[in-house]
């Protein structure tokens, strides 16, 4: 039995400019990659298999490749064998970082630095490993276009960064491939990096097509939202395989949308934040809905009153309606305004002034119940 | 609105004692010390009508409201009539059940269930949805008054708050507060020299920043994968080149090769003819010593004489100098001789005899002549004897010259004679010797000839002669073969021969196994080889020069460099923080412009009406007039007010019962002018610093105000209290007198 573990889109070196503390962030990206590495050497994995993105960028600083050297010679001492794949950010360039940095004479480290597959056999485990470095000058060129993946013995891993040809998954297209495509080749596991968000795209009992994800996010968004993940698997020589998703982040993002409506004053907001808790979790919420005036009242302090209790905490209340209750009354000057703004807001189609507007009579509210 | 009936539990100090009070529709009078409770009735029918008040931290709140001690119940219940229809707020806050019921055909119907339905149901019935509006309408509390602090512009304030939509709202502080708010976000160089160091400014120069970043990061991008190409390309092409490069290196190097190997073959060929020649030559040598030795064997009998070979020369050149020496002498001798026969004839002639006889004779004639001359005296005689004279004279000169010629020679012979003797004397012992000298040589030359059997002296020396140049023929040869044996012998000399065409022969094979024959001659392909290697050569160079420079250049170009889409990335969260700020300061902008606007409305509709009603109430109030009264409602001037009577005094120096006055005046003009139904009017002592003269006239308003509209009157003075059971008899069943006790309990007075 053959035991791997597959990560991918790791982009150490990332800026994390979404983040008010990116330094943080960084440390945290570093400890969740060195958590990588402890697992494969707790699991005693066989291959250690990087689908690509592994540094953000082509020139990474010089901090990450001295980090990423000292752990992967504690993965390759340990006899472990490494496959790398450039992704589309570390993209491969001849005598740039794989070739300067990573020409280490390690017969267990294997570069993919080829734009067409290339394979290693591995003779001791009749296993082969078959990949291809992301081609920049061809990026939309279709996995399976020209490229003919070689004839191996025994059993079969591919790794490969690209796009799964599916608008869910991707809105861009490196090297893209459908389900289809990859149903005509031959594998036993198709390790993918790019989506970074973990997903399945084949499920046989001895085929399977993963994505692991990214396993630190590197910003809010819905893809890089909630667990990360690295992939544990064990191949048999019959070729019957066996994955398992190891939740893998160090600090989570999470961005949530929540309708305020039904909150009748704002403990019931505040109780509903408290329950979420959490000093690992970089949360973005966004509110919507229409509050209470009690409610809406509070929203501006909610940011001040829970930083703490989160990694990072980020409360939209752009898209916060006008509360109900709210006098429009037009005998007086604050309830005349609040009729002008609804009115303008009736008028206009435009989202962004309806946000102006709203922002501009939550302004003017807050400042009249301080 | 009226205020029929309120019960309550669980507020504020009524715990122990449930609240419970039936209010008359018209004036009603409550009178309680401190902290008896007049203020938790008042907020007792506020929260009843509106619930609490949400967003605020110190009134009216759940927590505020609550009574202090521990209750069981917590509750409102209000009953009011509000045009002509009656209705019941029944608020259970333990319960959480808010209810609004109508009581309609003898039933109890709900109206409003819930907080936001009660909400609603205030805002279209009363015209107010929730406290804060109520209160800043409706309530005239010690609190407001305690807010006026000497100045008409805080008077002013207050009437600004009320017109505002909640009670403590200066509209003017609040657009500042806007302003300076939106002047936070973004300020131009121009307003603040803090400009530069705002957040949004520092976004804004992040942003050009980044979108250059962005710009030379594409170029270099795209200059990286050009470079990459190229780099891939020479990397790709070079090994071919070298492939080349190196096959044609071999075949030269075969060249080489084969032209070492040739001119190695040329040098042992040339070294084996030598040898050869050498081998020959110690042949030949040897053969001609031998020769030469065999010849010498026939001189065996001169080798002991060999010595003496020398001798026998130099003997014979003795001789012949022995005789030249005796023949140079015997000539000398013979020539000194014959000059001393020269002398000698020489002398023979000069025989000078004759002269001197003549001589005498003359001179004896001239004797004669002169005496027979003087004698006979003839002349001729003297004639004769003259001449005799001249003549001795001539031959005795004659006479002289030849004896001193005789003698002089005579001396001559006499030293020739001596040195003739002298030179015989001398040479002749020499002479003897070389003579017997020559007699000896003359001897060993012929005791050697003899020896030899040899007739003569010159075959001798043929015959050593030709011994002599034998042996050193023999000499010569022999140097000559030692020469060119070399401390080898001519075995030896062979079988270098044999090594030598031995080499010849492994080179020949060489040549002939490696193929290198062709390699040698063909000038042709070697010239083309040539040409190949230093093209190719060159190529080569530049080349790796071209890989090294795109090296150098790659290498330079992804120094930090970032890709466009983590630029882009930067960008985007940059750009939608500028975005947010712009939002907010558009917002900003649109709060100030409508808060101006709804401003400017609010004062033109309101202002005249309020300037009316308040000079009426101020004059009801004061019994005296004021010429004009302005108020900018929502300005920042407040009250401008000028009157007759304190037309000579600055407003801030008004006594405070006038402010007072004047804040009543306007609040009920206020109240007058924004309420919907009627309200009660809730007064909760706010007549403290009025003069005795405007407490009669105050009451006196609020007694009229009653007749119309419910009044609620809280005071802690007994003078007030007094003053509602003077005038009960007048008002009889339109008023109501209530007392509550410092235990909270509160109880109608009977009239």
């Amino acid at each position: 039995m053959i035991k791997f573990i597959h990560t991918s889109d790791i982009h150490l070196g990332a800026g994390f400019n979404q983040f008010s503390d990116s330094e943080k962030r960084k440390k945290e990206q570093i400890k969740t990659f060195e958590k990588i590495v402890n697992i494969t050497l707790e699991k005693k994995a066989d291959l250690f298999l990087l689908s690509g993105d592994l540094f953000n960028s082509i020139s990474p600083k010089k901090n990450y490749i001295e980090l990423v050297k000292r752990e992967l010679s504690r993965l390759l001492n340990s006899g472990i064998s490494v496959f790398i794949v450039p992704g589309n950010h570390d993209y491969y360039i001849p005598d740039g970082l794989w070739d300067s940095e990573f020409n280490l004479e390690n017969e267990n480290l294997f570069i993919f630095k080829e734009p067409e597959f290339t394979y290693k056999h591995l003779e001791d485990i009749n296993l082969s490993i078959i990949a291809k470095a992301y081609d920049k000058t061809r990026k939309n060129k279709r996995l399976l276009d020209t490229d003919l993946i070689p004839e191996t013995e025994g059993l079969k891993i591919i790794i490969f960064h690209g796009s799964y040809d599916n608008p869910d998954f991707m809105e861009f297209s490196d090297h893209p491939f459908s389900l289809d495509e990859i149903n005509k080749i031959d594998f036993n596991y198709l390790a993918l990096g790019h989506y970074h968000k973990f997903g399945i795209l084949l499920d046989g009992k001895d085929k399977k097509a993963v994505y692991p994800g990214t396993p630190e996010a590197l910003k809010f968004s819905s893809r890089e939202s909630g667990s990360r993940f690295i992939i544990y698997g064990e191949i048999e020589e019959s070729g019957k395989l066996k994955i398992e998703p190891l939740e893998i982040q160090t600090c989570m993002i999470n961005s949530l949308t929540m309708d305020i409506t039904s909150y009748d004053n704002i403990k019931i907001l505040e109780k509903k934040i408290s329950e979420m808790k959490d000093e690992n979790l970089y949360l973005n919420l966004k509110l919507t809905g229409t509050p209470s005036i009690d409610v809406f009242n509070g929203l501006e302090q909610l940011t001040e009153r829970f930083s703490n209790n989160f990694a990072e905490l980020k409360i939209d209340i752009t898209g916060v309606d006008i509360p109900a209750g709210i006098s429009s009354d037009e005998r007086y000057i604050l309830g005349r305004f609040v009729k002008k703004i609804n009115d303008k807001l009736e008028e206009t189609s435009d989202d962004h002034e309806k946000i102006r507007l709203k922002t501009a009579l939550r302004l003017v509210i807050n400042k009249t119940n301080k | 609105m009226i205020i029929k009936q309120i019960k309550a539990a669980g507020v504020k100090v009524f715990s122990g004692t449930p609240l419970e009070v039936e209010f008359n529709p018209n004036l009603n009078v409550v009178y309680g010390l401190n902290r008896s409770g007049k203020s938790s009735l008042i907020d007792a029918i506020v929260v009843g009508l509106f619930g609490f008040l949400r967003g605020s931290k110190d009134r009216l709140t759940r927590d505020h409201i609550k009574s202090w001690e521990r209750s069981d119940d917590f509750c409102v219940d209000l009953y009011v009539d509000i045009n002509g229809d009656k209705y019941r707020y029944y608020r259970d806050f333990t319960e959480k059940s808010e209810i609004v019921k109508k009581f309609t055909k003898s039933k109890w119907v709900t109206e409003a269930d819930g907080n936001k339905e009660i909400d609603k149901f205030n805002k279209e019935i009363l015209g107010v949805e929730d406290s804060d509006f109520f209160l800043s309408t409706a309530c005239l509390r010690q609190r407001d008054i305690d807010r006026i602090s000497g100045s008409l512009k805080s008077v002013g304030n207050i009437i600004q708050g009320m017109f505002s939509g909640s009670g403590e709202v200066d509209i003017e502080r609040l657009i500042k507060e806007l302003e300076a708010g939106r002047k936070e976000i973004k300020l131009s160089g121009r307003d603040d020299k803090r400009a530069d160091r705002r957040q949004y400014t520092l976004l804004g120069e992040n942003l050009t920043e980044l979108k250059e970043k962005l710009d030379s990061a594409e170029i270099n991008s795209e200059e990286i994968d050009k470079k990459a190409g190229e780099l891939k390309k020479i990397k790709s092409e070079l090994p071919v080149i070298e492939k080349e490069y190196n096959e044609n290196k071999q075949l030269l190097e075969k060249v080489t090769s084969a032209r070492k190997i040739h001119k190695d073959l040329d040098a042992l060929k040339e070294k084996a003819k030598d040898i050869s020649k050498r081998v020959d030559r110690i042949k030949e040598l040897t053969k001609d010593i031998t020769d030469l030795k065999e010849n010498l064997k026939g001189y065996d009998q001169l080798t002991d004489f060999e010595e003496e070979f020398g001798n026998l020369d130099r003997l014979d050149e003795s001789r012949q100098n022995i005789e030249e020496d005796i023949r140079i002498f015997k000539v000398n001798v013979a020539r000194r001789e014959e000059e001393l026969n020269e002398k000698r004839n020489d002398i023979k002639k000069l025989n000078y005899s004759f002269f001197r006889l003549s001589a005498v004779s003359s001179f004896l004639s001239f004797v004669i002549f002169t005496i027979i001359a003087l004698t006979t005296d003839q002349n001729w005689m003297f004639i004769m004897s003259g001449c005799s004279l001249i003549m001795f004279f001539g031959i005795l000169s004659v006479f002289l010259n030849k004896r001193s010629r005789f003698n002089k020679t005579q001396i001559e012979i006499q030293f020739l004679q001596q040195e003739l003797a002298r030179y015989r004397e001398e040479s002749d012992p020499e002479t003897n010797k070389k003579t017997q000298e020559l007699s000896s040589i003359e001897n060993k030359i012929n005791s050697i000839l003899e020896s030899l059997k040899i007739e003569n002296l010159d075959e001798l020396k043929d015959m050593i002669k030709s011994y002599s140049r034998q042996k050193e023929q023999l000499k010569i040869k022999e140097s000559v073969l030692r020469e060119q044996l070399d401390d080898k012998d001519h075995e030896e000399w062979n079988e270098i021969r044999l090594e030598i065409q031995n080499d010849i022969g492994v080179l020949e094979r060489r040549l002939e196994i490696e193929g290198l024959d062709e390699f040698e001659y063909d000038e042709k392909k070697i010239n083309k080889w040539q040409i190949n290697q230093s093209v190719l050569d060159g190529k080569i160079e530049f080349m790796k020069k071209d890989l090294k420079e795109l090296e150098v250049e790659l290498n330079f170009l992804q120094r930090d460099f970032m890709l466009p889409e983590e630029i882009e990335e930067e960008i985007k969260v940059v750009e939608e923080q500028i975005d947010h700020f712009d939002m907010v300061y558009d917002s900003y902008s649109i709060a100030i412009d409508m808060l101006n606007e709804v401003r400017v409305e609010v004062e033109t509709e309101y202002k005249p009406e309020l300037e009316k009603r308040s000079k009426k109430n101020f004059l009801k109030l004061t019994g005296s007039d004021f010429e004009s009264l302005s108020l900018n409602i929502t300005g920042k001037e407040g009250i401008c007010l000028s009157t007759t009577i304190f037309e000579k005094i600055k407003e801030d120096t008004l006594s405070l019962g006038t402010q007072e006055q004047l804040y009543f005046a306007l609040r009920l003009s206020a109240l007058e002018i924004l309420e919907k139904s009627k309200y009660p009017l809730i007064i909760d002592d706010s007549f403290t610093n009025y003069d005795d003269i405007s407490e009669i006239k105050v009451l006196d308003i609020i007694k009229t105000v009653s007749e119309d509209r419910q009044v609620l009157f809280l005071t802690c003075h007994k003078r007030f209290f007094d003053w509602a059971k003077d005038i009960s008899k007048e008002l009889k069943k339109n008023l109501s007198l209530f007392e509550l006790s410092k235990e909270h309990i509160i109880k109608k007075v009977d009239q």
